[in-house]
């Protein structure tokens, strides 16, 4: 008989999805956190100048919340988030409710990783971004 | 299909950086400096998904040195 290891509770094709608002105060917040109070975040009149529709929350907000995912949701508690990266495809401008998925597409048995695919969807239907993230699982 | 050092290296450098050129295949992990748990779980994956194989925890226990990972990984193949 085995015992049942952490890496064994997850399989290809698990996925978690989350709904995400998007508001104008989340941007405030995460610029005070981390210092990029670049104008095409904090202006709408900067953004509109360079033909965004309106304050754009940063790509990393946006990974934050997906971090927020992996951490508590898949893998959660068990996962250390070893790698991520994320391409950023449409601009996200609050008011918004993001779709937010995180699933598992591959997963090493020897050493316990999870591949994760990312994908952030706006409201209109369209990808904002994609991405991939790996945890390993302890 | 047999997988020699030279081969699979671009992955070990990839991950350890250019101290992984002069990797043999009688270097062990603690040889190398930075060859940490992390480092080793990404050059496994690496391989892994290079070749389209899957090592066992068993196996990878009884490695002790990188012709021992070369010969398991032809084993595979």
């Amino acid at each position: 008989m085995s015992l049942e290891r952490a890496i064994d509770q997850f399989a290809v094709g698990d996925s978690v999805t989350v709904r995400q608002p998007v508001r104008a105060e989340d941007i405030d917040r995460f610029a005070d956190l981390s210092g990029d109070t670049s104008a095409i975040h904090m202006s709408a009149d900067a953004a509109a100048s360079r033909g965004l529709g309106g304050r754009v929350a940063h790509g990393l907000l946006l990974g934050s919340w997906v971090s927020a995912i992996i951490g508590t949701r898949l893998p959660g508690d068990c996962g250390i988030l070893q790698t991520i990266s994320l391409a950023f495809r449409a601009p996200v401008v609050p008011p918004d409710l993001l779709k937010i998925t995180v699933a598992v597409t591959g997963k090493s048995e020897a050493v316990g990783q999870l591949k994760l695919s990312i994908t952030i969807e706006r409201s209109d239907g369209i990808v904002a971004a994609t991405g991939e993230a790996r945890s390993i699982i302890k | 299909m047999t997988v020699s050092l030279e081969e699979i290296r671009p992955i070990f450098v990839d991950v350890l950086g250019e101290k992984a050129r002069i990797i043999t295949e009688k270097t062990r992990a603690s040889d190398v400096e930075g060859w940490d748990s992390f480092a080793h779980i990404t050059i496994v994956v690496a391989v892994e998904e290079k070749y389209g194989v899957a090592f066992k925890t068993e196996e990878l226990g009884q490695m002790t040195c990188v012709g021992d990972f070369i010969t398991v990984l032809n084993g595979k193949l």
